[in-house]
């Protein structure tokens, strides 16, 4: 292997400015239902505008590589290279070069890379064509081509860095009513409250006679108690002092409330006959 | 019940002396019934729901109330945690630590467990006791004793409330018949006294069980019938007002109820016949003051707007969305079907499926006949409260007919009517005494009854009874013989089929002693001891309050299934590959995987059993990736064995069910017990490929191997994909020859494209 | 705080003290494994660096006898270079892909160099592809005929001279900041990548190489293994656990020879490697984590349990490890994500201040108003960079029965509330009214 290693270097004369080079570059792009376009490239001329691929075509290159030297006109490496310019990611297709020269690259839709996929990625197509020795190699840009890929792209596969920042949305705070309108109906309820009492007074107040103050103050300052205690718990007491108290208050309230109703009612009977 | 016998004086004064008493011995019986499980067992929480009680109490014991009230539960339902305190009845746990501090202010410390063991028991007593006073109301004490003897030992309600069964129905019955009691009581009395007494154990039966909606319709629906029936009256209005006023208020404040009561459609029926009450008081009010000309056109007019005006106000709310519509579970009281199609956790239950009709007899025994006709014989006398128990027991027939768990509702009143209408036989036929025309003493007696003006017109009519003692003596001794054996069957009952505390199983071993199988408990507490505090553990939602209480690890979803789509996730889980499933266990944070597995050893309860309902509840969600005709073979049976779908036989659970499962058998075939199916070995089958599993490791299988706890793996360490790590790890290499052309990657291989490094 | 500050720094001046010997996190042990037919003497500047930076080397013949990484379940080397001989079939079985994968495993850091002529045994192979590296088929040669080195190999064109700086992972080895440094490629092959994510690429080929089998592929390449930049010449995989583990596509890198080359940049090369593979540098350590209500600060530190909309404050501390010792670590891409089951949060945390080994990065944000069990998730996952990860599980709770706005400060609740207050007060007035009142206010109302 060696030997023959070396054997294909003496092939390769030391002629120093020799260089690689190709010619009449055409690209076609067929589907099973025949040709859909054609277009020729060179090595200082790519084709001009980026040729589009679906997904069920192959393109076909097709050039002549020329040497300088005399000799041969098969080259080590002669490669399409096929690469998004965004990414940097590459790949390349070997071609496949007869002896006089002309080669021939078909590039299938599926055998291109899922990397290189994507909407509307333009990928880049440089011939590369070099050999062992010293004659001079040459990488030359020929044109675009746009794979048409049908459906999703293949997802980009994990890299660490960093991620774009995400923010929560709150919940828009609940909206109240303003404050004026609020007033004005309490008001109203207020004066309300005040004219029932009113009415009360104007239809039914006769001057103030105790029959047995005892239980009737003792009912009614129970209940204001009382009232007191639920005002505290609406601020802030815990509901087990709520409890504690209405348990002493409400037999007071109960015991007191029964005598002093029983003497009204006696009182109230008394006075009716 | 006209030939009342009379008693001398003295045995009349210790009547009540022996009332108590048997009273007292009632509720003993009804207490000691429920404790098989106790004396066969231990003192243990049974089943799956009395354990979240069980460990919500601990909760309160520990705290104090408020932050009961606050509880944020993160132990379950990770990583969403459960708003505990403000979704829970917390009427039962108020009950215990009641009695917990109770007895300890009392220097009587007796441990939290025990009390919550203990607390269904002693609340049937007191059931029984309502019952009696509830029975008392409808027809006399004899019939209130018969009926607190059959409450105290009938299946239908032992079912729910042996010793261990820390469940809210544990209190719930004994509030649904006192608060029906204090009802009867205040509509008799026309006593607001009553009335706020009824809503306060309204307000407690609220507190303690999502059933009070029961209460909540059919007080409504007793007052609406009576009001139609013509038979409104002052004493419904003053007994309904301030029920209802106090009730929905009272009710109102527990944090889960909160604004249902006037939002949900279920509470509808309650208002609208508040509002009716509050119309007929009206136009009775109006009545005695307009001439009836008059008042029959405002009737008609106002009553027809009133009503239109109402209907279009509901619907309209309805519509609107601030009334809620009906819920599903209410839907599936109507149509037994609905569930199965709409609501698969709740059709996935067992105790959701309608009621096979043996299970009336199994459950009441002779009282489900006795049960018509003590509704025939209440039905002859038809005062307003005997309309409230024929309602009662019309609706709770239909429920009980519907679900199974419902049995529970009807029990009370097929006991009640069962009791009055033996009672009636048994009033006929111990009456020695021949006729005689009614005395003064019973003229007083039926001046308290009702029916005297019938008795009266009977009394007229040519003597009809029973007067030979041989018939006497046979249907006397024919029911004797009934009660023994209703007693006996009670008891067989409760023995044999409602005191297993299903944690722990009892199994016979050929020589007749009890053997116990404990697997459940060795598990949880191989999880409690050999896992990390804050490790998240998967199950299926039927483990999920066991886990929590008795392993005390946070779990992904739980028996409160509030959260569909959770436990949807859980089943998508369980019903799809190993490649799909791990990263929703990672995203999950899930440590280890519980399964229950019982064909080694015939338990039939376990997952693989159930694991349709997780196809079925994951196909809800996400219908594109499961499916459960994928886990049918092609002539629709669910199998396991080598016939198994492709599907299910690479879905996780499988996997995780049937590991290793047949090198237990060496060289026999592999049995599944429970399905009767041969699990394809690969020990007798060369062909056949041993389950592996890549993304899990088996941590514990518990001595029957009824539960299996798996690990997750963590990512590879270096970046390889499980199943190619697992390959190398059982030493089948990848292959990588020297010379070899197809490289997997990078290389180039024809016809195919490269694999970039991106 | 500043008792806790004099506590962290004096914890981090022990922890430092403690460090301040050692050459590498994880200790200085190499096990170099140098094959019969590769003379030390053409590696002796290599070999002396190694030493000269204090590390412990046992050089041993691959043929060693009682060679072992492992001994009674223990780690015997902290670091393993590995040489290929192209002579030997197998590296014995202390060496075959399963005991490298333990020892990496169990926090060992492997170089692999592969050898120049017949690059790798199936052992390597073995353990390269777990890795997802795959190494060539044996005898191939890497190729370019635009960049080869003409002086070495003017017609086979595979001696390569690189351009440092290309180089693909700045954490690892940073590109020289002079412009006219080479880095010799003196010849052997390359290997192909997948697409592991913990791998990091160093050194890829130039565009116009090639990998060509020359036993196959004589008079042209038409299946080349591998093209271009998708040609990796040293490529590192750090795994999750931190493990350091390279692989060098030819032993002539690190050859004496290809470090005396004029501009050679080899040196600097092998050195910055072997210092990155063996935790000497880009080593990142957590110092400290803590985070708090926002508005107190002496509650305690790292509570359980918030609160829905509470503002929170997190704070993390950061070093790194470099020439012996730790250094405050600052960057401005270090991210915290407040997670439950999605992030709800992912923010940068800004530097703060710094002590003398730890830099303090901070954030602020609102507990998002859905209840439930969130994370603190720091994942500083940067290819080069020792992977940093915490994750820190707490309780966000619902507002509490007494945490709402009260009534009174609701205006929509004033109406009910002055009607409970009115009822209220006319009943206590109609009580009073009622029994107060005289005898003839019972004709007097109906």
């Amino acid at each position: 292997m060696r030997v023959f290693k070396l054997l294909i270097a003496a092939c390769v004369s030391a002629s120093a400015v020799a260089a690689w080079s190709f010619k009449d570059g055409s690209l076609t792009i067929t589907e099973k239902a025949g040709t859909l376009q054609t277009e020729s490239f060179s090595v200082s001329k790519p084709f001009s505008d980026p040729i589009p691929l679906p997904n069920t075509a192959t393109a076909r290159f097709r050039f002549s590589i020329e040497s300088e030297e005399s000799g041969t006109s098969k080259p080590h490496q002669a490669y399409l290279q096929i690469s998004d310019p965004t990414t940097g990611l590459e790949t390349s297709f070997p071609a496949d070069v007869r002896d006089n020269g002309r080669a021939r690259i078909d590039v299938e839709f599926k055998l291109i890379p899922k990397a290189l996929l994507g909407p509307d990625k333009t990928l880049d197509c440089k011939i590369i064509i070099g050999s062992f020795g010293t004659e001079k190699p040459i990488i030359a840009y020929i044109g675009s081509i746009i794979p048409r890929l049908k459906g999703a792209a293949a997802a980009p596969s994990e890299r660490f860095a960093a991620k774009p920042e995400i923010k929560h949305i709150f919940k828009p705070d609940p909206e109240y009513t303003s404050e004026s309108l609020a007033i004005v109906f309490s008001a109203a309820i207020c004066v309300l409250g005040l004219l029932l009492i009113g009415v009360w007074i104007y239809l039914g107040v006769t001057p103030i006679t105790f029959g047995n103050p005892l239980y009737s103050l003792g009912f009614i300052t129970t209940i204001i108690v009382i009232e007191f205690a639920f005002f505290q718990y609406y601020v802030g007491a815990t509901i087990f002092k709520l409890i504690a108290q209405s348990a002493i208050l409400a037999p007071i309230a109960f015991l007191s409330g029964t005598r002093a109703l029983r003497d009204l009612r006696a009182r109230r009977l008394s006075s009716g006959k | 019940m006209h030939f009342t016998t009379k008693l001398p004086s003295s045995a009349a004064q210790a009547l009540p002396l022996i009332r108590t008493l048997t009273l007292i011995t009632i509720a003993g019986a009804a207490i000691a019934s429920r404790l098989f499980s106790v004396v066969r067992f231990e003192s243990i929480i049974h089943e799956f729901d009395p354990w979240f009680n069980f460990r919500a109490t601990k909760y309160l014991v520990s705290h104090d109330f408020y932050s009961f009230l606050d509880w944020f539960d993160d132990r379950t339902w990770y990583p969403l945690g459960r708003v505990t305190g403000g979704t829970l009845y917390p009427g039962l746990m108020v009950t215990s630590a009641l009695i917990f501090h109770g007895l300890k202010a009392l220097t009587l410390p007796v441990d939290i467990r025990n009390i919550c063991v203990m607390l269904a028991p002693v609340f049937s007593g007191l059931t029984a006791y309502a019952t009696y006073l509830f029975t008392c109301e409808m027809k006399d004490q004899s019939a209130g004793l018969l009926a607190a003897a059959f409450i105290g030992i009938a299946p239908g309600y032992i079912s729910r409330s042996v010793a261990g069964s820390y469940d809210n129905e544990a209190i719930a019955i004994f509030l649904l018949m006192f608060t029906f009691y204090l009802w009867i009581k205040a509509l008799k009395l026309g006593s607001a006294f009553f009335g706020a007494l009824t809503a306060l154990f309204y307000f407690y039966m609220v507190a303690a069980w999502g059933g009070y909606v029961f209460i909540t319709n059919i007080i409504p629906l007793h007052a609406l019938v009576l009001v139609v029936m013509g038979r409104y009256s002052s004493r419904l209005y003053v007994a309904y007002s301030s029920w209802y006023a106090l009730g929905t208020l009272a009710s109102m404040q527990i944090p889960f109820v909160g604004f249902l009561p006037i939002r949900s459609s279920e509470h509808m029926g309650a208002l609208g016949v508040f509002g009716l009450l509050q119309l007929v008081a009206f136009a009775s009010y109006v009545r005695a003051r307009v001439p009836s000309k008059h008042f029959k056109v405002l009737v008609t007019v106002s009553a027809t707007s009133l009503l239109a005006l109402g209907l279009a106000g509901v619907v309209g709310l309805t519509l609107s969305g601030v009334i809620a519509p009906w819920t599903g579970r209410f839907y599936s009281l109507w149509d037994t079907g609905y569930a199965k199609i709409h609501i698969p956790i709740i059709a996935s239950v067992s105790e959701h499926q309608p009621t096979a009709w043996p299970s009336f007899f199994f459950d009441t025994f002779m009282l489900i006949w006795l049960f018509p006709a003590g509704v025939y014989i209440i039905f002859q006398e038809l005062r307003d409260e005997h309309l409230f128990v024929i309602i009662y027991g019309i609706l709770a027939s239909y429920f009980a007919g519907v679900m199974v768990r419902l049995m529970l509702t009807l029990t009370p009143i097929v006991c009640v009517c069962g009791a009055v209408a033996l009672s009636n036989i048994l009033d006929i036929y111990t009456n020695l005494e021949k006729p005689l025309e009614t005395d003064d003493e019973d003229k007083t007696k039926k001046e308290e009854d009702q029916s005297v003006l019938r008795l009266g017109s009977m009394s007229k009519k040519p003597l009809i009874g029973v007067f030979s003692n041989w018939s006497r003596a046979f249907v006397l001794g024919s029911f004797t013989i009934y009660l023994f054996l209703f007693v006996q069957h009670c008891t067989w009952v409760t023995s044999n089929a409602y005191s297993s505390p299903s944690v722990v199983l009892a199994s016979q071993l050929p020589d007749g002693s009890q053997h116990i199988i404990d697997d459940f408990r060795e598990a949880y507490y191989w999880l409690r001891k050999n896992t990390p505090e804050d490790a998240k553990i998967m199950s299926w939602w039927d483990y999920g309050y066991q886990i929590g209480g008795m392993a005390d690890r946070t779990t992904l979803v739980d028996n409160n299934t509030w959260n569909n789509t959770h436990i949807a996730t859980v089943g998508k889980a369980m019903s799809s590959r190993e490649e799909v499933s791990y990263p929703i266990l990672r995203k999950h944070d899930v440590d280890y995987i519980l399964v229950i597995f019982g064909g080694l050893l015939g338990y039939s309860g376990d997952d693989i059993n159930k694991f349709l309902w997780m196809v079925r509840i994951a196909e809800g969600i996400w219908p594109d990736e499961v499916r459960e005709r994928d886990f049918f073979t092609a002539r629709g049976e669910y199998r396991v064995d080598q016939e198994a779908t492709s599907t299910m036989k690479n879905s996780l659970m499988y996997k995780m069910s049937y590991y290793r499962f047949t090198d237990v058998f060496g060289r026999q075939p592999a049995l599944d017990r429970v399905r009767n199916q041969r699990i394809p070995s690969a020990i007798t089958d060369p062909s056949v490929k041993p389950i592996s599993l890549n993304t899990v490791d088996e941590a514990f299988t518990s001595e029957n191997w009824i539960v299996r706890i798996y690990k997750v793996k963590d990512l590879d360490d270096f970046g390889r994909d499980h199943a190619i790590a697992n390959a190398f790890e059982e030493g089948k290499r990848k292959t990588a020859g020297g010379r070899s052309r197809s490289a997997p990657v990078g290389g180039l291989s024809k016809g195919k494209a490269r694999v970039l490094r991106e | 705080m500043a008792v806790q500050l004099l506590r962290t720094t004096l914890l981090l001046a022990i922890v430092c003290i403690s460090y301040v010997s050692a050459i590498s996190v994880s200790g200085s042990r190499v096990l170099v494994v140098l094959d019969p037919s590769l003379k030390q003497e053409d590696y002796a500047v290599f070999l002396s660096d190694l030493d000269s930076r204090g590390l412990d080397l046992s050089i041993k013949s691959a043929n060693d006898p009682h060679l072992g990484l492992f001994e009674f379940g223990e780690r015997t080397y902290d670091h393993v270079f590995l040489t290929q001989p192209p002579t030997q079939k197998a590296l014995g079985p202390n060496l075959l892909a399963k005991p490298l994968l333990d020892f990496a495993k169990a926090g060992g850091n492997i170089v692999i160099v592969l050898n120049s002529n017949e690059h790798a045994l199936a052992s390597v192979r073995e353990f390269a592809v777990q890795l997802d590296v795959v190494l060539p088929f044996r005898d191939t040669k890497l190729v370019d005929h635009f960049m080869y080195d003409e002086q070495a190999s003017p017609l086979l064109h595979d001696a390569l001279i690189l351009d440092p700086q290309t180089l693909l992972a700045p954490h690892i080895v940073a590109a020289p900041e002079d412009v006219a440094a080479k880095l010799y490629y003196p010849g052997g092959s390359a290997f192909a990548l997948g697409n592991n994510p913990l791998i990091v690429p160093v050194l890829a080929a130039p565009e116009t190489a090639y990998i060509y089998d020359p036993a196959e592929e004589t008079l042209s390449s038409d299946s080349p293994f591998a093209t271009g930049k998708q040609a990796f010449l040293v490529a590192s995989l750090q795994t999750r656990s931190n493990s350091r583990i390279t692989f060098v596509a030819s032993n002539l890198l690190f050859s004496d020879e290809a470090f005396s080359k004029p501009n050679s940049f080899n040196r600097a090369f092998a050195t910055e490697l072997t210092k990155w593979t063996f935790s000497e540098k880009s080593v990142l350590k957590l110092e400290s984590v803590s985070h708090r209500l926002l508005e107190d600060t002496n509650t305690t530190e790292n509570p359980s349990i918030y609160r829905v909309k509470n503002d929170i404050a997190y704070e993390v501390s950061l070093s790194q490890f470099e020439d012996g010792s730790w250094f405050p670590y600052t960057a401005d891409d270090v991210q915290l994500e407040f997670t439950m089951l999605d992030p709800y949060y992912r923010l940068t945390l800004s530097p703060t201040h710094k002590t003398s080994t730890a830099q303090f990065y901070a954030t602020t944000f609102t507990a998002p108003d859905q209840h439930g069990m969130f994370s603190f998730v720091l994942e500083y996952f940067r290819p080069g960079l020792t992977f940093i990860k915490d994750k820190r599980v707490v309780t966000v709770r619902h507002f509490g029965h007494n945490e709402f706005a009260r009534s009174f400060a609701i205006p929509n609740a004033w109406p009910y509330v002055s009607s409970i207050v009115v009822v209220a007060g006319a009943w206590v007035v109609f009580v009073g009214l009622w029994l107060f009142t005289g005898e003839n206010s019972a004709k007097k109302t109906v």
